[in-house]
């Protein structure tokens, strides 16, 4: 039923030609592929070498950042692509804290240079808890980071442990008091559902989280792909991953918590206080416009997705031959639809059923809508899931698919 | 021998038709493929491994399916002889087909594997040809490999044959050495076919295809007189008339002839695209010399398995039937009738000579004319007596009726196994855990055994013969003839889903194995259906009463945490893939069941837990 799977990638130049106008905001996400260590759990593209590839290291990287940022506003100037300015930029890992305040600065006014951000535009990045000293921090501020979110995972150290992270809870307590000071807006990504945990260790998480005064918690069940170092662990059976019952407990018990410190769910794993909903985030589940810089990176461009190589040394070449290290694809209707409905189930502000309806000249039907009853309701027309739809969310959408696609 | 073209017109003298019997891996296709070099049929560039099995299943399974007929030239005292090779299968799924072969023959090549014996499929197809008052040439093949029993199989070739130890020949298909005499062998000692020249015209129908370019092809025979090219030829049966596209010969490729003579074997084409007018066993005879009197045809084959074949989307049972039909044409022995199924939709009940015969079946239905097909746990037919004297035959489950039944009488067959003595022990128990009764045991050779058993045939046609390997390292062969029916104490046990009765689910078993049917089925059905947002209940039930429950607890949680980095469109794939996956189910009320639980009653015996274990133990006490 769908091409796409099957179609071989699109280059640049027929990406660019197939474009069609939107008027959607423009974002920019940065990937800064560099960790310490390596995770038990993790499966980016990131490495723990600083020297991934000839003439790409820790130094030469936001010079790397700089040409491609070029290339690419080349790329929109030559398929007459509306060039804006950045209303946020998101500065993700690996751990972007890996490079130092300055060479973050450095890749932030190259995207100025190239678009200019919005006055007063979000600008995050993550950071490990370890990984930013005080000062780092207040520097920054000064280079026009507004937000930080920390990689904090668990308070337990025995989680901590298991889930192979460096830091101690101690200095992320410390890294995020820093940070307030600094008069940043303050983040936490947490991890539920890790191997052995107890329930009682992942509420003392939840619940000292939500008393540090933060804006923003992001919970992520702890998903183990084969190819981890915990994936081996699974496999040869010395750890045991969380039964789906389980996690959704620990999310129930998440959201509950959270609620009651302020913090209200906007999107399926992030809590946030009124106003402080991270927008680049809400951007990717409102199909905004956004371009992905560094390698294995992911861009959108009204019709068009595309991707940077994800091999160091493969993007590097390109960007030194001054080649746009990308493919991508290029959606139609049907494509187009299936994103709308999957994306808008994912977030508190739903998703707009008589778009769809009129869209794709199918009703809903007062049946099926009862049909989804205890993962969805419906109201003026949108569509919002209920919290047991926020955990059956494939399910949701693969029902509205089946609805609303041939 | 080097051949630039080759004689089609050969006197009743000259021509030797003999086919070659042999078990499975006795080297039959490799000895087929040295003839063909040999006589210089193929050029060794030309010669595939295995010419003669040209369709892709018996390649990959290095099983032969299909009978072939093959004529080659071959020179003995300055005559040039026409053989004509008739192949013929080696799985004891395809007996009919061996007798097929065999009536156009008057002669065949017993191959036996010199580092093997003699094997139960080898025996029932040796005692075939003789039933066939044919002559028999024995061959040890494989002789110069380092396993070789030359003189062990030889002995026992000739107390089975009654002959000298030097009537056996010795070859090696691999290397060719003593095919040459094997030649001689089948010249001088095959008679030539017996028929009147100067008789109306009847020629045997033995076997026939359906190309996709050129319609029918129509293996013959010709028994009596001969049939030119131009004659207008009248299938007896049948009744219909024609004048043929093409006559020929096949050596191995297809040679359009003048005229094919008494004794001799070879092709009509006749254009004819409707399936029913080709049976095999019918007699073809030509206006221009007609006979009134066909030939004696064949025993049409019994069906033996009974499955329910439905395409996977409903828009195909056209499809299906029209794809049945042509496969029919050049494998009589499978039967069909429509049916419907409340899970499956429309389909049909088809009849397969064995569990193989069926496989092969679905597997060329899917290849060969694209339908995609779930198939129902197979089940042999029951004749029901009622009270009330009425009579019914089931060849599906949902026939069976719950009540008021005063007798069911289960097919049987007789099985022989031979096996090293050393297993005998295991072989016996087996044959006991499947209600087998033992007829008989005798020696052949100082350490293999022949054993013979009674047993129900819906015993022995799903899992025994793997099990039979299993227990024996592979050594044990086993071959197996319809032997009447017997009463016995059997039940349907029905799978409800959610509630649903899923007919296509429902099995005959005999009363003692009801509960591990049940058990093992609801606990493989758990494996297999995908978790749902409510709970499923899958309960076994005899009639009214539930014998076995499992429950698979609703799923709570499927949604992804996050999609890293904005790829959105790996996630959309992801969406896509469980869709299709999806449509490929079928529904059950609202629960969706893939294929693979249809057809997972054929792998139940696998099943085997702690769990399983104790339940069939407590069970067992009580």
């Amino acid at each position: 039923m769908n091409f796409s799977n099957t179609l071989p990638p699109s280059s640049p130049d027929a990406l660019g030609d197939a474009y069609s106008f939107s008027n959607s905001p423009f974002r920019v996400y940065v990937h800064i592929p560099f960790c310490k260590k390596r995770c038990g759990y993790c499966n980016f593209n990131t490495f723990t070498s600083f020297s991934l590839a000839p003439g790409f290291d820790k130094n030469t990287y936001p010079r790397l950042l700089e040409r491609e940022i070029k290339r690419a506003k080349r790329w929109q100037e030559e398929h007459e692509i509306p060039l804006k300015p950045a209303s946020s930029v998101f500065f993700g890992g690996g751990t972007p804290t890996a490079l130092s305040p300055s060479q973050l600065s450095f890749i932030l006014e190259s995207i100025r240079g190239a678009w200019g951000i919005e006055e007063g535009a979000e600008i995050s990045t993550e950071a490990n808890p370890d990984s930013v000293e005080g000062k780092e921090l207040f520097d920054l501020k000064r280079a026009g980071f507004t937000r930080v979110s920390f990689g904090v995972q668990s308070w337990e150290p025995r989680i901590l442990k298991i889930l192979d992270r460096t830091h101690s809870p101690a200095a992320a307590w410390r890294s995020i008091r820093k940070a307030r000071k600094a008069g940043l807006s303050c983040s936490a990504d947490l991890i539920y559902a890790a191997p052995s945990e107890k329930r009682k260790e992942w509420i003392r998480t939840v619940r000292f989280t939500s008393n540090l005064g933060l804006d923003h918690v992001s919970c992520y069940a702890l998903s183990i792909y084969t190819r981890t170092k915990m994936g081996r662990q699974l496999e040869k059976g010395l750890i045991v991953q969380e039964s789906d019952g389980a996690q959704a407990q620990d999310y129930e018990l998440a959201d509950s918590i959270l609620s009651r410190r302020g913090y209200k769910w906007y999107e399926v794993s992030n809590w946030a206080r009124k106003g402080k909903e991270c927008l680049h985030n809400i951007g990717y589940w409102k199909n905004d416009d956004w371009i992905g810089l560094g390698p294995g990176a992911h861009s959108h461009f009204s019709n068009l997705r595309f991707w940077d190589f994800s091999r160091p040394g493969e993007w590097a070449k390109a960007v030194y031959e001054e080649r746009l290290p990308w493919e991508g694809e290029i959606l139609g209707e049907e494509e187009k639809r299936e994103e709308e409905i999957f994306l808008g189930l994912r977030l508190k502000s739903g998703l707009d059923l008589k778009r769809l309806e009129k869209e794709s000249g199918k009703e809903a039907g007062s049946a099926f809508l009862s049909s989804l009853r205890p993962l969805a309701r419906v109201k003026g027309g949108i569509l919002f899931p209920t919290r047991q739809g926020r955990l059956l969310n494939d399910f949701l959408a693969r029902s509205l698919m089946d609805r609303f696609l041939d | 021998m080097a051949k630039s073209e080759p004689e089609t017109f050969f006197p009743q003298e000259l021509i030797r038709n003999f086919s070659i019997i042999a078990h499975i891996d006795h080297g039959k296709s490799t000895l087929a493929d040295r003839i063909l070099s040999l006589t210089g049929a193929l050029s060794d560039r030309q010669l595939r491994d295995q010419y003669l099995d040209s369709m892709d299943i018996e390649r990959e399974r290095g099983i032969t399916i299909k009978s072939q007929a093959v004529t080659v030239n071959w020179q003995k005292d300055e005559k040039t002889y026409a053989l004509s090779m008739i192949d013929t299968p080696g799985h004891v799924d395809f007996n009919y087909e061996v007798s097929r072969a065999l009536a156009a023959c008057e002669g065949c090549v017993l191959l036996v594997d010199a580092t093997q014996g003699i094997e139960a499929q080898t025996l029932s197809n040796l005692y075939l040809a003789l039933q066939n008052d044919l002559t028999i040439i024995p061959v040890l093949n494989k002789i110069d490999l380092p396993g070789a029993k030359t003189e062990e199989v030889r002995s026992t070739i000739c107390d089975l044959l009654g002959v000298e130890g030097g009537e056996v020949l010795e070859v090696s298909a691999k290397t060719g050495f003593g095919v040459k005499e094997l030649l001689d062998a089948i010249v001088e000692n095959i008679p030539a076919p017996s028929g009147n020249p100067e008789g109306p015209t009847r020629a045997l129908i033995f076997d026939s295809q359906y190309d996709a370019y050129r319609g029918i092809i129509t293996y013959i025979r010709v028994v009596d007189g001969n049939i030119e090219a131009k004659d207008r030829i009248i299938q007896m049966k049948s009744g219909s008339s024609l004048v043929p596209l093409e006559l020929g010969i096949v050596d191995p490729f297809m040679r359009p002839v003048e005229m094919l003579t008494t004794g001799q074997v070879g092709y009509v084409i006749t254009g004819i695209k409707d399936v029913r007018q080709a049976q095999v066993g019918d007699t073809i005879t030509c206006e221009r010399n007609e006979a009134k009197e066909p030939l004696k045809g064949y025993k049409a084959p019994e069906s033996m398995v009974y499955a329910g074949l439905f395409p996977l989307e409903t828009d195909q049972f056209p499809l299906l039937r029209q794809s049945l039909d042509k496969l029919r044409l050049n494998d009589a022995s499978i039967s069909y009738t429509p049916e419907t199924s409340s899970a499956l939709g429309f389909g049909f009940r088809c009849g397969f000579l064995g569990l193989l015969h069926m496989q092969i079946v679905i597997e060329r239905l899917e290849r060969e004319f694209g339908v995609d097909l779930i198939s129902t746990a197979p089940n042999v037919h029951y004749r029901v007596e009622m009270a009330d004297g009425s009579e019914i035959t089931v060849t599906n489950p949902t026939q069976f009726p719950e009540n008021k039944v005063k007798a069911v009488w289960e097919p049987m067959i007789e099985a022989s196994i031979i096996t090293p003595k050393d297993y005998v022990g295991d072989v016996m128990k087996l044959c006991q855990e499947h209600r087998g009764k033992m007829l008989g045991m005798e020696y052949l050779g100082p350490d293999r055994v022949c054993l013979r058993y009674k047993m129900p045939t819906g015993e022995i046609i799903f899992g025994f013969f793997d099990q039979l390997k299993s227990r024996t390292k592979g050594y044990a062969t086993l071959d197996y003839a319809p032997a009447g029916e017997e009463k016995a104490d059997l039940v349907r046990v029905d799978i409800l889903i959610h509630g649903e009765l899923s007919d296509a689910l429902s099995a005959i078993c005999h009363k003692d194995k009801a509960y591990e049917y049940g058990l093992k089925m609801t606990k493989k059905l758990k494996k297999l259906i995908p978790r749902q947002q409510f709970e499923i209940p899958i309960q076994a039930a005899i009639g009214q009463r539930i014998i076995a429950r499992e429950t698979i607890s609703p799923l709570r949680k499927d949604v992804l945490a996050k999609c890293y980095g904005g790829d959105i469109t790996r996630k959309r794939k992801l969406l896509e893939k469980q869709r299709e996956g999806k449509k490929k189910m079928k529904m059950i009320g609202n629960v969706a069941i893939p294929q693979e639980a249809f057809i997972s009653a054929l792998s139940l015996e696998e099943l085997d837990d702690k769990d399983i274990r104790e339940k069939l133990k407590a069970h067992a006490k009580k």
